[in-house]
């Protein structure tokens, strides 16, 4: 049995960015090679069913001078605009975007934290947490399994979803 | 969290407190459950049985219950986002309900959670309209509403419904449901995503202010009655491109059909919206020209209004409007800069200015120039014309005479005779042309033709559009046929002009023009298409129409002047087009440029070598100012007299106390005999001073002149308050010898390399090398003319044979040539075989440094092979290269630096 409405909800587009490693380089690390694939996963799966995904570092004008040219300022204003901020809390430059996160309340409430479940006592953790308390979505990802796995990319397509159905009906 | 947020900006607190409705909406027998409810939409009543119902009721949906429940405003429009769809997504049949009969549904638009939006014709009158079907409950007085909107003033840019009718549908579940239905007239155009998504090739560089003043102001009206759009993203912003200028309309207004959002969200939402869609026109503007700051392109007031209108404290579109029309804050920026400047900056006033370049007021450039009318006469007539000369002789003066300044209020020459476009290359503009590896000969011919000829118009325009401005010019009647011309030349879709409030017709021009260029120049860096094919044709046509558009330029002729057009500033490939210009005979426009000697090749794009005489003549400013009888030669006294008006001008403009630089100077300097002895005997008062010494020895050269009275001033104290007096010969000649000497040592400082026997060496070290080897050598002959009677000065080289040299030693003489060290324009009969052979005088200014005499008794002759060792070897060209040099290597240690402790 099919549920027309889920078509209409599934034409709604978001505009998403996804946080996490570096992709331009692939790693030698097995671990941070992992999420760089996952990363790009994520995204070419999304822009696969008609969302605009990036990269903040995509987006970052890396010639802009001056103060305004600096990235963290610049993805605060880049996170601004998107509907969805999924960040893969596990890079330097993630933990930054994590860390800006969990001190805007406009930003947590449109992102959702993914960190492996190892580090639970963490100080990123209670960053993390943080950022939940301003209304950020958190979820703990168990690795490697759910990378190796298609469980996180579920994940975000579930989140995804109900965005679209946010976005719809309420 | 505060309710004036945007609810999206709280979506993970609503995914949390509605996630039992978003499970209900994601039921694969979603219908069947909603059946339960038997939903009458007639009389708002539901069953009370449900299983729904105290899902309902959780979520306010509930009005009423008993037997049978009603609903609120918020649950119909939850069920009717639920229940009302149409039956295929992609097919618009039976969407129209009982209004089918009238109209004929052509498309869906869009199925929103308001509304569903359908293109219609209208089946009587065959015109489009669009329909906006609002979902039941999603607005709560759609009639009052839709009167609040007639009383907007007329010509807002808001489309507004010219009809509110009401239909009935039949749901999901097969049962009626009466929707109201807006009925907009269709709008023509694209929308602002498909304008902001193309390649905005042409985006003129007011567009983000015309946007922000066409949508702020109609935004503003909405809100000063009460209103506000409530869906304003960028599919509901239409952009018509028609009639050649930009109109921006809103249409699918959707006030008081946003269901459950809140007025304040639903302001606050457009007021974001329209912040994010101006960042997203100067964003794309930023990508285009990535090498340009936005300010720069977009101009100082308007980058501060718009910085004004992204503030968070700015909140409504009154004050957006306001921004837009207050120009206080410039004002104010204005003053600020102007004290800025002036208490850091002081406007030159001494003689230390002296390239042309450095001026930044034409006004002043114009009263400091002293044209050598036989020179000025050359110059300026209608042809094509090569100005050369040496270092700092004025060929960058001269050409820029030529030019049409607006700022200034006169000119050397007619603008109604003479219209110079004139291009500094040395400030770079063209080094961004430079024919990349993977070019073909004939795409870096096309590739350049077409940037040059964008930039003389865009140039052309520029000056013009300043002109008018400024009151030089009188303004066109009408722009019509130049437009028309532009819209061919630059590429499709054309010109993008904004309204007339944001900038002039002239000025919308030269804006496109502008972004053309710069995404003429950005498209270099990508692989090339070539999509338009400009020559010097499209130039003739180009000034002809802008002769037939102004009435003050009916008669005159175009004169395109590229200043310092040599290598490196101008690119081989670039002068090549240059060249092509020049070949293009035609009485509208010639070209004119300066270039130091042997910088610029002279060689068309299709590799024909420019003949001069015939195709340009070369004006060589220092070859007319040589001072010789007959034809060729300007008599002595009327050098010194130029000499001295230049220096005149200057006391005059900066408000000397005498403006006869002899009263400053002195004239009664000792005879060039006397200096020749006493600098032969290394006296201590072998003292170069008074005015026929200073002039002299800046060697026909403005600024060489400029540069040594300066100097005296600045080492005797003198400024323009000063008393006139005679400055002490031994003032005087520290001043010049100071002069001399920085000018020999700056010469390591000329960047470069050159290949000297097989090894790569900085070309700045060989030229000074080589200098203070010719120079060292001319004071050792004076030295040995100790003790005569008559002594006599050697200044120059002579070739004493015409054989070629070899290629290292030929580079080094073409560079000592080029750099103005030595002067290659004179030929001389020897005596011995009666052949005119090649003769490099050494500049005058190099005299000092080396104590010699500034006047050539004699010369040196070199075989080939001699001289080709001074060029190539000086180290030991300056000990064993003649006899006189090999005995005095005998008698004392020879270096090349010994010039430095001579006395």
């Amino acid at each position: 049995m099919t549920n027309p409405v889920l078509d209409v909800i599934g034409a709604i587009k978001l505009k998403i960015l996804v946080f996490g490693p570096q992709v331009h380089t692939p790693s030698l690390v097995e671990r941070e090679a992992k999420f760089q694939n996952k990363r790009m996963e994520i995204r070419a799966k999304l822009e696969a069913l008609g969302h605009t995904v990036k990269y903040a570092e995509d987006l970052v004008d890396a010639t802009i001078g001056g103060p305004e040219g600096n990235a963290v300022f610049q993805e605060i204003v880049i996170m601004l605009e998107y509907d969805l901020i999924v960040t893969l809390v596990e890079s330097p430059g993630s933990i930054v975007e994590a860390t800006v996160i969990a001190t805007n309340p406009k930003l947590a409430a449109k992102s959702v934290l993914f960190q492996d479940q190892a580090y639970s006592g963490g100080l990123v953790r209670q960053c993390c947490d943080n950022a939940v308390d301003l209304g950020a979505h958190f979820d703990t990802i168990s690795y490697p399994d759910d990378l190796d796995q298609c469980h996180l990319y579920g994940k975000v397509l579930k989140r995804v979803s109900q965005i679209q159905k946010v976005k719809f009906l309420l | 969290m505060s309710e004036s947020y945007p609810a999206f900006a709280r979506m993970n607190q609503l995914i949390a407190d509605g996630s039992d409705l978003l499970e209900l909406a994601s039921r694969p027998d979603l219908d069947s459950v909603l059946a339960t409810l038997d939903y009458d939409w007639r009389v708002n009543q539901a069953n009370a049985q449900s299983p729904l119902v105290p899902l309902f009721s959780r979520h306010g949906f509930v009005e009423s219950s008993g037997s049978a429940v009603a609903l609120s405003r918020e649950g119909i429009l939850f069920l009717s986002r639920l229940l009302v769809r149409p039956r295929d997504p992609h097919s618009s049949r039976n969407i129209l309900g009982t209004l089918d009969s009238k109209y004929e549904a052509k498309g869906i638009i869009s199925v929103g959670k308001n509304s569903i939006v359908v293109e219609a014709v209208h089946r009587l009158l065959g015109s489009r309209f669009v329909l906006k079907l609002v979902r039941p409950g999603a607005s709560k007085d759609m009639l009052g509403s839709v009167g609040l909107l007639s009383g907007l003033p007329d010509g807002t840019r808001i489309l507004k419904p010219i009809d509110l009718v009401a239909t009935t549908l039949t749901d999901a579940l097969g049962k009626d449901v009466e929707v109201q239905c807006l009925v907009f007239p269709f709008a023509e155009g694209i929308t602002f995503r498909e304008f902001l998504s193309r390649e905005n090739r042409h985006l003129n560089s007011q567009v983000a202010i015309a946007f922000a003043r066409q949508v702020g102001s109609a935004l503003a009206a909405l809100e000063a009655v009460g209103g506000y759009h409530g869906d304003l993203h960028e599919g509901n912003i239409i952009v018509d491109e028609r009639d050649a200028r930009l109109r921006f309309t809103i249409i699918d207004i959707s006030f008081d059909a946003m269901g459950s959002a809140s007025s304040e969200i639903c302001r606050n939402n457009d007021l974001s919206n329209f912040k994010q869609h101006v960042w997203r026109l100067l964003a794309a503007q930023r990508a285009a020209v990535p090498r340009s700051s936005l300010r720069k392109y977009i101009g100082t007031q308007n980058y501060r209004r718009i910085e004004r209108i992204l503030s968070p404290e700015t909140t409504s579109f009154r004050q957006i409007c306001e921004i837009l029309e207050d120009d206080r804050d410039y004002e104010a920026y204005l003053e600020e800069k102007k004290r800025f400047l002036g208490e850091r900056f002081h406007d030159p006033v001494s003689f230390r200015l002296q390239r042309y370049e450095e001026m930044t007021d034409p006004e002043m450039a114009v009263r400091l120039f002293v044209p050598l009318e036989q020179l000025m006469d050359k110059i300026q007539g209608f042809a094509n014309v090569y100005v050369s000369g040496n270092r700092g002789s004025g060929k960058s003066t001269y050409l820029a005479s030529l030019g049409f300044f607006p700022a200034a209020t006169s000119g050397t020459v007619d603008f109604r005779e003479i219209f110079g476009i004139y291009f500094p290359c040395r400030q770079g503009e063209f080094r961004p042309l430079a024919k990349r590896e993977e070019w073909s000969d004939e795409t870096s011919r096309a590739v350049v033709t077409n940037a040059m000829a964008t930039k003389i118009v865009r140039r052309t325009l520029e000056v013009i559009s300043a002109g008018v401005a400024s009151g030089r010019l009188r303004p066109a009647a009408s722009l019509d046929a130049l437009r028309a011309f532009l819209d061919n030349l630059v590429p499709r879709p054309g010109l993008v002009s904004v309204d007339l409030a944001v900038q002039s017709e002239l000025d919308n021009l030269v804006a496109s023009m502008v972004r053309v260029e710069m995404d003429e120049i950005a498209k270099l860096e990508r692989p090339i298409s070539i999509t338009a094919r400009h020559d010097a044709l499209t130039l003739v046509r180009f000034f002809e129409t802008v002769r037939q558009t102004f009435p003050d330029l009916t008669r005159t002729r175009f004169q395109i002047l590229f200043d310092d057009a040599g290598s490196p500033y101008v690119p081989t490939n670039v002068q090549a087009v240059i060249n092509d210009l020049m070949l293009s005979s035609n009485p509208v426009f010639c070209v004119k440029l300066s270039a130091e000697k042997l910088t610029f090749r002279f060689m068309s794009s299709d590799g024909k070598a420019l003949e001069e005489g015939q195709d340009y003549l070369e004006r060589d400013i220092s070859q007319i100012l040589f001072i010789g009888s007959g034809a060729g030669g300007l008599k002595r006294e009327e050098l010194e007299r130029y000499f001295r008006r230049i220096v005149q001008q200057r006391l005059e403009a900066f408000n000397y106390a005498a403006t006869d630089i002899v009263e400053y100077l002195g004239d009664e300097q000792i005879s060039h005999e006397k200096l020749l002895q006493l600098l032969s005997m290394r006296t201590k008062n072998a003292y170069y001073a008074g005015w026929t010494t200073v002039w002299n020895i800046a060697d026909r050269t403005p600024r060489n002149l400029l540069e040594l009275v300066s100097e005296i001033f600045a080492v005797a104290g003198i400024d323009k308050d000063t008393e006139p007096k005679v400055v002490s010969p031994r003032d005087q000649d520290r001043a010049i010898r100071t002069i001399s000497e920085k000018r020999l040592e700056s010469l390591s400082q000329i960047p470069g390399a050159v290949t000297i026997l097989g090894h790569e060496v900085s070309l700045g070290r060989r030229l000074f090398i080589t200098t203070s080897a010719i120079g060292s050598a001319f004071g050792m002959y004076l030295r040995a003319e100790r003790g005569r009677k008559r002594r006599r000065q050697q200044l120059a080289i002579e070739r004493n044979d015409l054989e070629e040299l070899q290629r290292e030693a030929e580079t080094m003489l073409e560079k000592l040539i080029t750099f103005g060290i030595l002067d290659g324009n004179k030929l001389q009969w020897a005596r011995d075989d009666n052949v005119k052979k090649p003769l490099y005088v050494l500049n005058r200014i190099y005299c000092p440094a080396f104590g010699i005499g500034y006047q050539r008794d004699e010369h040196l002759k070199l075989s080939r092979g001699k001289l080709e060792q001074l060029l190539v070897t000086p180290e030991r060209f300056i000990r064993d290269g003649t006899r006189l040099l090999r005995e005095a290597a005998a008698t004392h240690t020879a270096d090349l630096f010994h010039y430095k402790d001579q006395r």
